[in-house]
């Protein structure tokens, strides 16, 4: 890395150092390099215009501060953590992406996860439920440097066959972004961070969790922890 | 006593207006080196994936980092061409000092930095534009600077070129009064990173220096930061540049 940077450097200063000599061997007239010039900031003028006019080919994408993305990611390791425990709270902070309810004819119910799609599943006896079983679909945020990408998640499938709750995989989705940064001299100052070359990237793709209440009779079989 | 008497700042304007017309390949350099940055940023300066489950993201970074970063070489590389015997001699077209010769030279490399930062902005438009609207790649803009922020990342960059082409000026005044410089100074670079690396593991010297600039976040501070080092280096490559002998 550090031998393909001194190499960069060293083309760069030999190109420079070539196209800068003085005019008695300049390779370019004067007058055609002041033409060139004003042509080149011209057209970048221009293009700066219409970067600023034309709207960023921009997704529907919230924004999240650093303070956000902390915050969330300690609700999604608290959450988890407490379930893992044994107690799981339905309001809980995680965002609900959907609820079923589905009536139950037998007194046994069996969970089945179809192309091996594993999805982590809390199980509550409530004396509440009678005849049916509620099932909520909680999800940690995906968040990619400050990207909320939640959303673009694509949903869990859910069906009873019989007694059988069958658990269908989210179709595939593939998220492909472009971030563009004005780079650190004109960062610096603003209310961004400031960034060496690259900057700090980070992902996550928050936990697909399913939590079911299901009546105190009922037997299940099935991969799942008992919570409550 | 003259028939004819000039000042010093005649003659320095003259000399700084000749420099601009004589030496506008530097302008040619700076152009095929801020489109040469602008084409490398477009296949990206970063890229980042992941994926769980039947989920995947992948997001590509389009920073302007590279076009600044290649701006500064510029500088850098224009500062020490400035040193060079064969840019010093066109200054004998001229009934001119040192002390002349030196400012228009400082003059010169603040009116290139001037256009090169201006242009370094420009460029970052321009990649967004590109990597939005003809790339057709879905973009987030990470920053969307105002009038007033825009204005000082133009100030500090400009300051930013100043400073690298001062330090490519000193250096290259230093080779001039011995050549063996030219070639001990990138060995000191490297040996002074080595030792560090070897005794810190981690060799943070020019991470370190550049720290003290570049996470400076308030304009102010950064400015005179960098105009008493930038200053510093030209008064140094003054002092050096009056102890050359004729003819060196």
């Amino acid at each position: 890395m550090m031998v393909a940077i001194i190499l960069l450097i060293l083309v760069i200063a030999a190109v420079v150092s070539q196209l800068s000599k003085s005019k008695k061997k300049a390779w370019i007239g004067m007058k055609t390099t002041r033409f060139l010039l004003l042509g080149y900031v011209g057209l970048l003028i221009l293009l700066a215009g219409a970067s600023l006019l034309l709207p960023l080919n921009s997704p529907s994408i919230e924004m999240m501060s650093e303070e956000e993305v902390e915050k969330s990611m300690e609700l999604q390791d608290k959450v988890m953590n407490e379930a893992f425990r044994g107690s799981f709270e339905e309001e809980n902070g995680l965002d609900v992406v959907e609820k079923w309810n589905f009536p139950i004819t037998g007194d046994e119910l069996g969970i089945t996860t179809i192309n091996d799609y594993y999805v982590q599943v809390f199980i509550e006896k409530s004396p509440d439920m009678g005849k049916e079983i509620q099932v909520t679909h909680y999800s940690g945020k995906t968040i990619v440097n400050g990207m909320d990408l939640t959303d673009k998640k694509g949903a869990i499938q859910m069906e009873i066959q019989g007694n059988k709750l069958e658990i269908k995989n989210p179709s595939h989705v593939a998220v492909n972004l472009a971030e563009i940064s004005s780079g650190f001299p004109f960062q610096q100052f603003s209310s961004e961070k400031v960034e060496w070359f690259l900057g700090e990237s980070y992902g996550n793709i928050g936990m697909d969790v399913l939590y079911i209440k299901a009546p105190e009779g009922l037997k299940i079989e099935g991969e799942a922890l008992y919570v409550n | 006593m003259y028939l004819t008497e000039s000042n010093i700042r005649d003659v320095v304007f003259k000399q700084y207006r000749y420099k601009l017309q004589a030496y506008m390949g530097v302008f040619t350099s700076l152009m095929f080196i801020q489109v040469l940055g602008v084409l490398f940023s477009i296949s990206g300066t970063g890229s980042m994936g992941g994926s769980a489950g039947t989920f995947s993201y992948d997001v590509k970074t389009y920073s302007g980092s590279l076009v600044a970063i290649f701006t500064l070489i510029w500088a850098f590389s224009n500062g020490i061409s400035l040193t060079t015997k064969q840019h010093r001699y066109d200054d004998f077209n001229f009934i001119a000092t040192r002390q002349v010769s030196n400012f228009a030279n400082v003059l010169f490399l603040a009116t290139a930095s001037v256009i090169a930062a201006f242009t370094g902005l420009l460029t970052t438009y321009a990649l967004r534009l590109v990597v939005s609207q003809f790339l057709r790649t879905p973009s987030i803009a990470v920053d969307q600077l105002s009038l007033v922020e825009a204005c000082k990342g133009l100030g500090g960059f400009f300051l930013y070129i100043l400073l690298f082409a001062s330090v490519g000026y000193f250096i290259g005044m230093l080779a001039q009064m011995n050549k063996i410089v030219a070639f001990l100074l990138p060995v000191l670079l490297i040996v002074v990173i080595t030792i560090q690396a070897y005794l810190g593991g981690e060799a943070t010297l020019i991470v370190d220096i550049g720290s003290f600039y570049v996470l400076e976040a308030s304009f102010l501070l950064f400015a005179v930061k960098s105009v008493i080092t930038t200053f510093f280096f030209f008064l140094l490559a003054y002092m050096l540049g009056n102890r050359l002998e004729v003819g060196v």
